[in-house]
């Protein structure tokens, strides 16, 4: 029974293949397959042109198991090697297509990294300009005054000191002397001195070194003049920031001693915390 | 003129040996294989891809002749290569005009990059703190 079955199996089978051409699976096959293996794979493992691709395939595939004529195999032939050559042009316009489409995102980049060399620049820059800034005020001669609700408020920068320390530098004497000048003009008028400091530092530190300074400012003054009763000192280390602590620029103007002038006559001034109860 | 001449004639020549052939006259084929040939000439294939191109026309005239020999599956064939040979012409073509774009948009960022890079600023802008 089994061997019936199998002759009725085996002879169609035999029948068949000798008609048909055997499958062409020789070197050309193999050769092409490897061709599209190679087509569409990016390291991403991105397929640019899925379409084109798979009529490629698609066409080798058909000339895999083509059974017919030794002619209408060749010209199969001829077109699946035309398919995946229209498969590989396929490829690359769309790789390129992607190269166009992605020169925005990449002329933005450029242009961030040049913002951020930039700003490497700036920071340069703003340390230059902060060691100018320190010359010029050294020279300065005109005080910048600034009328404010509190009254007269004449910023001096912490270039008047030397880091960590309270006593006023050399230079510091000419513009601290020009202060009192100023301050003689109104001999009535309360002097209040207040220290800042930047955030670099404990709080309790920079406190004392904030009333510390304001207190060398005073002294300062006193020996050009400037009756010690009418000034008061207040140090308030790190509050008050007037720039950014994040950057050595910002930090140096923080670094600050402020002469508030009072607006009437025998009036103290407005203290600090007062007027921002009052606001 | 000779062209006039056949395209008169085709029509008759098709409908006579279509009935005598076991293969029906590749017409709709053919019609294709001609207006793909044309597609890729008007895409700029002759200079993108002059020998796709020129294949594709010389498949076309080739399966011409065979129409009027009522070799039609010959034909058929002939205008296949035909078609495949303008779609490369036309792949080839688009392929090139994007590698082009593609190219300039490379030269341009390029260009971008050593305009932004700060080195070549002078340190004139100093001056002005003076």
């Amino acid at each position: 029974m089994r061997t019936l079955l199998a002759a009725f199996i085996v002879t169609p089978a035999l029948l068949v293949a000798g008609c048909a051409t055997t499958p062409k699976e020789n070197s050309q096959i193999i050769q092409l397959q490897q061709q599209i293996d190679n087509l569409d794979s990016s390291p991403e493992g991105k397929q640019y042109a899925p379409i084109a691709v798979r009529e490629a395939q698609e066409s080798l595939d058909r000339l895999k198991t083509f059974k017919g004529t030794a002619e209408e195999y060749q010209h199969q032939l001829f077109l699946t090697e035309k398919r995946i050559e229209i498969a590989r042009e396929t490829v690359s316009q769309k790789q390129a297509e992607e190269t166009v489409a992605s020169a925005e995102l990449r002329r933005k980049d450029i242009l961030l990294d040049a913002e951020r060399q930039e700003s490497a620049r700036a920071r340069d820059l703003a340390a230059t300009i902060a060691g100018r800034a320190e010359d010029l005020e050294r020279q300065v001669t005109d005080l910048q005054a600034e009328e404010t609700e509190r009254g007269l408020v004449l910023t001096l920068g912490a270039v008047l000191f030397e880091t960590n320390k309270a006593t006023l530098q050399s230079g510091a004497q000419r513009t601290v002397q020009k202060v009192a000048e100023f301050l003689n003009q109104y001999p009535e008028r309360k002097i209040l001195i207040e220290g800042f400091t930047d955030s670099q530092g404990s709080d309790a530190y920079n406190q004392k070194l904030s009333q510390e300074r304001a207190q060398a400012v005073r002294d300062e003054l006193a020996k050009n003049g400037v009756a010690a009763q009418r000034v008061d000192i207040v140090g308030y280390g790190e509050q008050y920031p007037v720039a950014s602590n994040d950057n050595s620029a910002g930090r140096q103007q923080n670094r600050r001693v402020e002469i508030v002038v009072s607006k009437e006559n025998g009036a103290d001034v407005t203290d600090r915390t007062t007027m921002h109860i009052d606001d | 003129m000779k062209n006039h001449y056949f395209r008169f004639l085709l029509p008759f020549a098709l409908v006579f040996t279509a009935a005598c052939s076991s293969v029906p006259a590749p017409t709709s084929l053919l019609t294709q294989a001609q207006e793909r040939v044309r597609q890729a000439e008007s895409a700029g294939a002759e200079e993108a891809a002059p020998l796709a191109l020129r294949d594709a026309q010389q498949y076309l005239n080739e399966a011409q002749s065979s129409i009027e020999k009522d070799r039609f599956e010959e034909a058929e064939q002939l205008l296949e290569k035909s078609l495949i040979s303008s779609d490369l012409a036309i792949a080839r073509t688009s392929s090139s005009k994007a590698q082009k774009a593609a190219e300039e948009i490379e030269k341009d960022l390029d260009l971008l990059r050593r305009e932004a890079t700060p080195n070549s600023r002078s340190t004139s802008s100093y001056e002005s703190f003076e």
